[in-house]
């Protein structure tokens, strides 16, 4: 099993993810390191965790400048892995993330792919059959904005010819998709046809593979309709062990599982004005937990061979430690505890 | 408000409280000090870091020796007792009278004859009549112990003699009482069920009420038991609790608060004990904001509750109670954060 983790930029300087919350709610995520890392050096220190950690990528959150001008600044950690001393300790790709603000429209896909180059070039690149992996966030905003399921098989034929032009065989890409869920908000099986449906439309649009970013849950639907949000870590995992089975028994495209290393997005809510903008959250998460979790998938790797991307995994992350998803070493909580649960397993699940 | 804290010494050497699962699962827990805390040096820090945090006591959980041996996790109010800066707190005994520490009717006048030396000692917790205060953890096991209500009634008039005798005004004997529930588990506001309970709990002679926590069972909801449950709710069923003794207790009542409940280290099965605790709810989210608003509405009852407070006291689910979640001591996980509100909100409600 060769397990990567998401790597989210928003802490190369202060800007909005410092919420208020995060600083004095929840001040124990704060990285080992503190709060900004926007060195060369840093990301070398990180590198080491992450590797010493049994992390084998980082699959590196990259945004499209959807309004012209320079690229996010969140975008300047893949230079530094790239500048980093110990960047061969991990291999890396980009998640593209097509979301609000950051949406590739099909009059800029070009532009975007020229700009995707550099990164499936490196020496680095994460490959599958020498392919080098790119992700996307969103496969429902990737055909939105590029009009069509046609359009988009043609837009990501067109990567895969400029990568042939640069001398790499073609380009491995991977949606984001996820799970098909009961009106109670759990994930489920139960609905096959739904579920086929769905691996169908991930196929058709011209993809190699497909994962997920992670599998929160909405909320707690009670019978009486009322809502709630405290959600155990073991339900959190469950639904995201349950949904590696669904892209396994009904989907045809190759899966990379989605692993979740926590959510909790409390600091980033704000009760007192926007009390409806809420999700299911899980402080229960104990390093145990996490080493089941991470220990099963490398089973469940081992069971489906023949449908896994290669051997690869990806936990939902490494630093997104506003939303909760974190396996980076805090100063407070778990501490390094939930990384070194995260290297047990790996080790564990490769004897 | 003097908000004073449970003291429990589960932590004076390694014994079977230290679970498989607190020492790898919950590992955050630890003191900023180690797991180890049984020096009196130790106890200085620890006096030192709760007063500058504003705890004006500790309530330190004794046990009786049922079966004739004290036991050691007594040695920490002693340990108490020889700290150079005692004086910078006052305390008090919770009296565990649960199993293994059960007072039965013809051990009480002995049992006596250890609560006095703590009674009189200059650093006892005392009600402004100069009452040295005294909690009994269960009621329930008081009263079936000593043989049912007048006996209770005969057995702490005995107390209150004694004292007097070594030249004490009296006890002020508080009993840990809950708040009645219905059957799904939900706090009840009011109602019969109160008045009932209260006139049990009166009717045994206490000088007044606390609560040593008020966590829950189990949530059965849409058909299902549930465990995990919002420390905000975990909260309010303590404040509905304060409501419910103010409006229908006639003795005081000294406010609980709930640093937390969280008892998974010990829902296993480890070495020295073959019977894990039941499964309980636990509320993992707690955050400082929140203890900190918790700590306030308690000052804020207290103020606007004279009438049926016991003075300005209040207590709070615990200093120390690490396995079972409860704990605002400074942690390796929370790095003092929880005591730094509990310190905020009591210097705000100066």
């Amino acid at each position: 099993m060769k397990l990567g983790a998401y790597y989210y930029d928003g802490w190369y300087e202060f800007r909005g993810n410092w919420t208020p919350r995060l600083l004095n709610e929840f001040a124990e995520r704060e990285p080992s390191w503190g709060w900004l890392g926007n060195t060369v050096e840093n990301m070398e220190l990180q590198i080491d965790l992450a590797a010493d950690g049994g992390l084998g990528f980082f699959a590196f959150d990259w945004y499209y400048p959807e309004n012209g001008g320079e690229e996010r600044g969140n975008n300047k950690c893949i230079d530094r892995y790239l500048a980093s001393k110990n960047a061969n300790r991990l291999d890396f790709c980009l998640l593209v993330a097509n979301h609000q603000g950051a949406y590739i429209y099909r009059d800029k896909w070009e532009d975007a792919c020229a700009r995707f180059m550099r990164f499936l070039k490196s020496d680095h690149a994460l490959k599958v059959d020498g392919k080098p992996v790119i992700i996307f966030f969103s496969t429902n905003e990737l055909v939105r904005c590029l009009g069509s399921v046609e359009e988009t098989n043609n837009c990501l034929a067109y990567l895969r010819e400029e990568a042939k032009k640069e001398g790499l065989p073609g380009v491995f890409v991977i949606g984001c998709a996820g799970p098909q869920r009961t009106p109670d908000g759990a994930v489920s099986l139960v609905k096959e046809q739904v579920w086929k449906d769905w691996c169908n439309r991930l196929k058709d649009i011209g993809l190699d593979g497909v994962t997920g970013y992670n599998y929160h849950r909405g909320a707690i639907i009670r019978e009486d309709g009322t809502k709630d949000y405290l959600y155990p870590f073991e339900d959190l995992a469950h639904d995201h062990e349950v949904s590696w089975e669904g892209f396994i028994n009904f989907g045809t495209l190759p899966y990379m599982p989605c692993l979740t290393g926590g959510w909790d997005d409390r600091p980033n809510e704000k009760p007192d004005k926007n009390p409806e903008k809420r999700s299911c959250y899980s402080p229960d998460i104990t390093p145990p937990q996490l080493y089941h979790h991470v220990k099963a998938c490398g089973d469940f790797i081992k069971e489906n061979k023949q449908k896994i991307t290669e051997d690869y995994a990806i936990i939902y992350a490494w630093n997104e430690n506003g939303e909760g998803g974190f396996v980076c070493p805090t100063i407070g909580g778990h501490k390094d505890k939930l990384l070194s649960a995260c290297k047990r397993a790996v080790d564990d699940s490769n004897k | 408000m003097r908000l004073g804290a449970y003291y429990w010494d589960g932590w004076y050497a390694k014994i079977p409280h230290w679970t498989d699962r607190l020492m790898n699962e919950f590992q955050d827990r630890e003191p900023t000090w180690g797991w180890l805390g049984d020096t009196v040096e130790n106890m200085e820090l620890q006096i030192d870091i709760a007063a500058d945090a504003g705890l004006s006591y500790f309530a330190y959980d004794w046990y009786y020796p049922e079966d004739g041996k004290i036991r050691k996790m007594n040695d920490a109010v002693d340990r108490f007792l020889k700290a150079k800066n005692r004086a910078r707190m006052n305390f008090c005994l919770l009296v565990a009278n649960h199993q293994g520490g059960l007072i039965y009717r013809q051990n009480w006048e002995h049992a006596c004859e250890l609560f006095l030396p703590y009674l009189k000692n200059e650093h006892a917790m005392k009600t402004k009549d100069g009452k040295p205060v005294l909690i009994f953890f269960s009621i329930g096991q008081l009263k079936d112990c000593l043989g049912g209500e007048e006996e209770t009634r005969m057995c702490l008039e005995y107390l209150r003699s004694e004292a007097k005798k070594v030249g004490l005004p009296g006890v002020c004997v508080l009993g840990c009482a809950g708040p009645p529930r219905d059957e799904i588990g939900d706090v009840i506001a009011d109602g019969e069920t109160w008045v009932n309970s209260c006139k049990a709990v009166e009717a045994l002679g206490l000088d007044g009420i606390t609560g040593y926590n008020y966590h829950r069972s189990a949530i059965k909801v849409d058909g299902k038991v549930e465990y995990i449950y919002p420390y905000e709710s975990l909260a309010r069923d303590h404040e509905i609790a304060w409501n419910g003794f103010a409006k229908h207790s006639k003795i005081p009542y000294m406010p609980l608060v709930i640093g937390g409940w969280d008892c998974r280290p010990w829902e296993t099965v480890w070495e020295g004990s073959t019977t894990p605790h039941a499964r309980s709810c636990y509320s993992p989210d707690i955050t400082p904001p929140q203890l900190y608003r918790h700590v306030k509405n308690a000052g804020e009852w207290s103020k606007s509750n004279q009438e049926h407070a016991l003075e300005d006291f209040a207590i709070v689910y615990a200093w120390n109670e690490n396995g079972e979640g409860g704990y605002i001591e400074p942690t390796n996980g929370d790095n003092g954060r929880k005591l730094a509100a509990v310190k905020q909100a009591l210097e705000e409600l100066k």
